[in-house]
């Protein structure tokens, strides 16, 4: 394939980033593998001795384990909605950054799914899920609309990533090892710019960005439907799959702005990623807090106001400040406020108050999980004899920390390992001249490029 | 010098307390042990004998004793049963239970006296710390109770013959005891009827509209309770007396949400079918380009 000129030169900018192993990428490296041994060990512990070693007991049965599960699918959207949309409008300002988004789909809806392996009490009997699952139980559609948001997530990156895999494996300067070349050569099928398969190529990306909005819609709403389909107290609610899917394109465009902060800064790409990355999916942020923050309000409104016997219970811990009082206070004020108020007021809109802000409402929809699922299941329906406090107060153990922890050091390593394979700038997309829309007048041009 | 003397002051008072320690200890020793003697308890057994409806014999030995007038079971002690129809011979060692209770049961096959000649069963407790031996003995002849269930002139009737076998094919008939009938529920048994043994029969009506199981099945058992001489003897047989029970939920049946139904509902299925059908053509119309991707280098290159 003839490789341009400035394709060339953008790319040999960013040969460094894939070829060196330097000392600081090491040493990140094994403080990572270090946190995920330990989460290895953990996990050990916990099919050894079985969930006796985790806070998870008869009533709440669930934890951690499905906050972060809840958490990571939401992160996901990152890319399958931001990237999709902005793909489809042909906004210029994307191309930079649509890698790194499609990347934190693909690394999230994989780790996002280890933890429900991690919840269910016998992994040995998972067959029976496949083998006798009943696609009227919500659970079911879970596990086929993950598969099919995996399958989709995956193809999506790739079909994203051909051109560059194609240019990779025509670079014949690249300091890179045999196998890494085969492997260029393999993934990029082929593919050597003509007419007939650009099309073809450019018709995939468009169905994908189509078809993978829809897919993530489905995917959230059927988790949430997972905890809306119940009758426990604070989770039968008919407006939780709306809610999930707002929350999630949150807490994605919140991870996407962070990630940024750090690559722009790790790899000095302040070329490329300017401040008006930061503006745009600030003011995306703003807009996005301002819609959770509705959709906050009105639950509890309804919750709070009908006061129905179970649901106050739920609420009185959450507003009573010697059980989540503060965390709710955190999740549902400060993490919605703090954006709107830091992103809406342009002297205080910079590019690191924007990422700390993000980081805010980020640990703050993670915090909002938890809430979701604990109070609730420790609020039982059942009057049960013999209520130990133990069986009802959830507290995480070491275990569930250490997996946790061991899931986001996973999380940043896959990301560390993934940005070493190809460069983390689309080199073919910003190499290329800006595309014109004729609907949207968006011809702005990237600034650098 | 004054601090040998107050030295030899401290050794003094050190060896006082010492000495007055030891006979406090001792006394205190001989004090509870002499407590020990002087309280130990009667200890009251009573003594049940239990013919099931399967043949097995039970034993039921309750330990009690009173505590300011009050009976308080008395538990974890060991009691010893014995037959001694001939000559004292244990059958068995049970300890009481929380209700002090001690259950012994016998096999169906153990041969129970009659006639002139009933079996001496008798319960012994040989005494500890807190309580005094005791013992209990019952006189216990065997009791056959024939049961018959018929239904005369739509009246649901149980016929019961209850007599004691003697030696050869004679028979003394069990006469003014009470006999009652019951079905087994769940939890416990239910009374249906209730008769009077005069020279060895008694006919106890049955209502007829007794709900049963699904086939209509309902289990009588036929008990004469604590009879003298003879104990508490039961028999019991499942009949077809009851009215067949039909699980009505209209609700459920029309459209199945029940939790344990294996279909799915229809639209729902049919929903789930043209999402994924919809998604994975696109996923294999993206593959098939992907293959024409490659398949254009294949001939670009030829």
């Amino acid at each position: 394939m003839k490789i341009e000129n400035k394709t060339k030169e953008i790319l040999k900018e960013f040969s460094p980033q894939i070829e060196n192993f330097n000392r600081r990428f090491k040493i990140l490296s094994a403080i990572l593998i270090v946190i995920m041994l330990f989460a290895l060990y953990a996990f050990y512990m916990q099919e050894k001795e079985g969930h006796i070693v985790t806070g998870m007991r008869d009533n709440v049965v669930w934890g951690l384990y499905i906050a972060n599960f809840v958490f990571f699918i939401g992160i996901s959207y990152a890319g399958a909605l931001i990237s999709g949309i902005l793909h489809l409008l042909k906004v210029e300002w994307r191309k930079p950054i649509i890698r790194v988004a499609e990347f934190i789909t693909v690394i999230s809806t994989v780790i996002g799914p280890l933890f429900i392996l991690l919840c269910m009490g016998r992994l040995d009997r998972i067959y029976n899920l496949v083998l006798y699952g009943r696609i009227q139980s919500p659970i079911i559609w879970d596990v086929i609309a993950i598969t099919t948001y995996i399958i989709g997530s995956f193809l999506f990156l790739y079909l994203a990533m051909i051109r560059d895999l194609a240019i990779l494996r025509d670079s014949p300067d690249l300091k890179i090892g045999k196998f890494r070349r085969w492997s260029y050569k393999f993934l990029a099928i082929g593919y050597n710019g003509t007419a007939k398969q650009d099309k073809l190529l450019e018709d995939s990306i468009t169905i994908m960005s189509a078809i993978i909005i829809p897919i993530a819609v489905i995917v959230h709403s059927v988790l949430a439907w997972i905890f809306g389909m119940t009758l426990r107290p604070g989770w039968h609610s008919t407006i939780f799959a709306p809610y999930f899917v707002i929350a999630a394109v949150f807490s994605g465009t919140g991870v996407l702005i962070v990630a940024l902060w750090a690559y722009r800064r790790y790899f000095h790409l302040e070329k490329y990623i300017t401040k008006k990355h930061f503006d745009y999916l600030g003011m995306l942020l703003l807009i996005l807090a301002a819609i959770y923050g509705y959709f906050t309000f009105s639950e509890y409104l309804t919750d709070w106001y009908t006061s129905e016997t179970w649901n106050a219970r739920v609420l009185e811990k959450l507003f009573n400040f010697n059980e989540y009082g503060w965390w709710f206070l955190f999740a549902a004020i400060i993490g919605i406020l703090l954006p709107m108020i830091v992103i809406g007021i342009p002297k205080l809109r910079t590019i690191n108050s924007v990422t700390a802000v993000s980081f805010i409402a980020v640990i703050a929809l993670w915090v909002k999980r938890y809430l979701i699922i604990v109070p609730t299941l420790e609020t039982p329906l059942f009057p049960i004899q013999d209520n130990r406090i133990e069986w009802i107060k959830y507290s995480a153990t070491w275990v569930e920390w250490a997996l946790t922890l061991g899931g986001v050091a996973t999380f940043i390593f896959s990301f560390m390992l993934l940005s070493k394979y190809v460069p983390i700038i689309p080199v073919s997309l910003v190499s290329k001249p800006p595309e014109k829309t004729e609907s949207l007048n968006v011809e702005e041009k990237v600034e650098t490029v | 010098m004054n601090r040998k003397n107050k030295n030899s002051d401290i050794g003094k008072i050190f060896y006082y307390y010492l000495t007055l320690v030891v006979i406090i200890v001792l006394a205190g020793n001989a004090e509870g042990q002499q407590e020990v003697k002087a309280k130990r308890s009667k200890i009251r057994i009573k003594l049940e004998y239990f013919k099931k409806g399967d043949n097995t014999k039970q034993i039921k030995a309750t330990a009690s004793t009173r505590v300011k007038r009050k009976p308080f079971p008395v538990k974890m002690v060991t009691l010893n049963f014995y037959d001694e129809t001939d000559s004292a011979k244990l059958i068995g060692t049970v300890e009481t239970n929380e209700k002090g209770i001690a259950t012994l049961t016998l096999p169906s096959d153990y041969s129970i006296g009659n006639g002139d000649n009933p079996s001496l069963l008798s319960v012994r407790f040989d005494g500890n710390e807190s309580f005094k031996s005791a013992s209990k003995e019952i006189r216990i002849s065997d009791m056959e109770m024939n049961v018959t269930y018929k239904i005369i002139d739509s009246v649901y009737t149980v016929n019961i013959d209850a007599y004691e076998k003697t030696e050869g094919e004679s028979s003394i008939p069990v006469s003014d005891v009470d006999v009652y009938v019951y079905v087994k529920r769940l939890f416990s048994l239910l009374k249906v009827g209730e008769g009077w043994l005069q020279d060895g029969s008694a006919t106890v009506e049955i209502p007829n509209d007794l709900p049963g199981d699904k086939e209509g099945n309902l289990k009588f058992v036929v008990m004469i309770p604590d009879a003298e001489g003879y104990g508490t003897v039961e028999s019991d047989e499942v009949v077809k007396w009851g009215k067949p029970l039909k699980v009505q939920n209209k609700y459920a049946d029309e459209n199945k949400r029940a939790l344990w139904e294996p279909r799915a509902p229809l639209w729902m299925v049919i929903t789930l079918s043209i999402l994924l059908l919809g998604v994975f053509y696109h996923y294999f119309l993206i593959a098939f380009k992907l293959y024409k991707i490659k398949k254009i280098r294949k001939n670009d290159s030829v």
